[in-house]
């Protein structure tokens, strides 16, 4: 799924990399439009921010062009610019202090004007609102690893030995991550629905 | 078992495993339970990420492609490196050219803190020059802020 065939149509993706690869500005705009919707929503499902995540996206884009030239396409285009946006996301919550990290985790129900959850299929709305409320608090306590391997195995949909290549790691390393992330999630379930009562 | 579960939501388990925990499963409610209670964790926390509301790829390649023209401008025409360049490297070429000079004189006993000290200047210098490969920025916020004025 990762291996993004030519959507809509379009010169094929190993035609506009070795173009971009030669500096051709067009063809990278056109890699940039195909990729981009994926690379938002994993930065928006990192860092819950419109702002954030356009920024982060952006940066992964701009970095990928300036080292184009060295990608030989030992793997796809999209692995690797994946694998660029992760790191910009990782640098981006570095960034955000540790306060404004707070204020998210204390938002009240209901604000939801600016979290990019997508919606839930509930047919209750009010359930769904708390729901990702509170889904979001117990997100915001993964460590930004755990959360990037979930977002890119639950949310994104990759497989084992596409989150290896985006991770730069064996598929045996994904597996423990994979593992040690899910049990750190349902500790923090458990510690939540403890102390909330729900 | 666990681990075998949850490599059986994801599609990763080998043929003959697969069969296997599928032969299992309906004589197994606690391994039902885990499974559907998984699926029903993971689509409340991570919901399948479609299209992304509200982002337009076009514009968004546009901002990009901006950026990336502004950046290469700027290294087209390097005002602001140049002179912080050579200011940085020189004090530190002749800090090590003393400092070699006085290795030199210095008997062995002296030699393994200053070339810890050299060491740890070399570094500083290393950032120096990392930190002036950085683009400039300029520009940057008010392509953002026309962004965000044209939403
Ligand atoms: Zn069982």
């Amino acid at each position: 799924m990762i291996e993004a065939g030519t959507p809509g149509g379009g010169p094929p993706e190993a035609e506009l990399v070795l173009r971009a690869a030669d500096g051709d500005r067009e063809a990278y705009a056109a890699l940039v439009r195909r990729h981009s919707p994926r690379v938002y929503s994993l930065c928006a499902s990192m860092l819950r921010r419109r702002e954030d995540a356009q920024d982060a996206a952006q940066e992964a884009f701009v970095k990928a062009w300036r080292s184009i030239r060295h990608f030989r396409g030992g793997s796809s285009f999209a692995t690797w610019i994946y694998r660029i946006a992760a790191n910009a996301c990782r640098d981006s919550l570095r960034r955000r202090s540790r306060a404004q990290a707070e204020a998210i985790d204390t938002r009240r129900p209901g604000e939801q004007g600016r979290s990019l959850e997508p919606a839930a299929k509930t047919t209750d709305e009010s359930t769904r609102i708390e729901d990702a409320d509170a889904a979001a608090k117990i997100l915001g306590r993964l460590s930004p690893d755990h959360r990037l391997i979930l977002i890119l195995r639950e949310a994104q949909g990759f497989n084992y030995g596409e989150i290896a290549q985006i991770l730069d790691c064996s598929v045996d390393a994904v597996k423990g991550r994979l593992k040690r992330a899910r049990r750190q999630l349902n500790e923090k379930l458990r510690h939540f629905s403890a102390r909330e009562g729900v | 078992m666990r681990a075998a579960l949850d490599e059986f939501r994801d599609g990763e388990l080998e043929a003959a495993e697969r069969s296997e925990i599928e032969a299992h499963l309906p004589s197994c409610p606690g391994c039902r339970e885990e499974i559907e209670g998984a699926r029903r964790a993971a689509f409340l926390f991570f919901p399948p990420a479609a299209e992304p509301a509200g982002f337009d790829a076009e514009r968004f390649s546009r901002l990009v492609m901006a950026r990336i023209a502004e950046e290469e401008a700027d290294r087209l025409v390097p005002s602001r490196p140049a002179i912080p360049w050579r200011r940085r490297l020189v004090p530190a070429m002749a800090f090590v050219a003393a400092a070699l000079a006085l290795w030199v004189r210095w008997g062995s006993s002296g030699r393994e803190s200053l070339a810890a000290d050299i060491l740890s200047r070399q570094r500083g210098g290393a950032m120096v020059l990392d930190w002036m490969e950085e683009p400039t920025d300029s520009g940057v916020e008010d392509l953002e802020s026309a962004a965000l004025a044209q939403r």
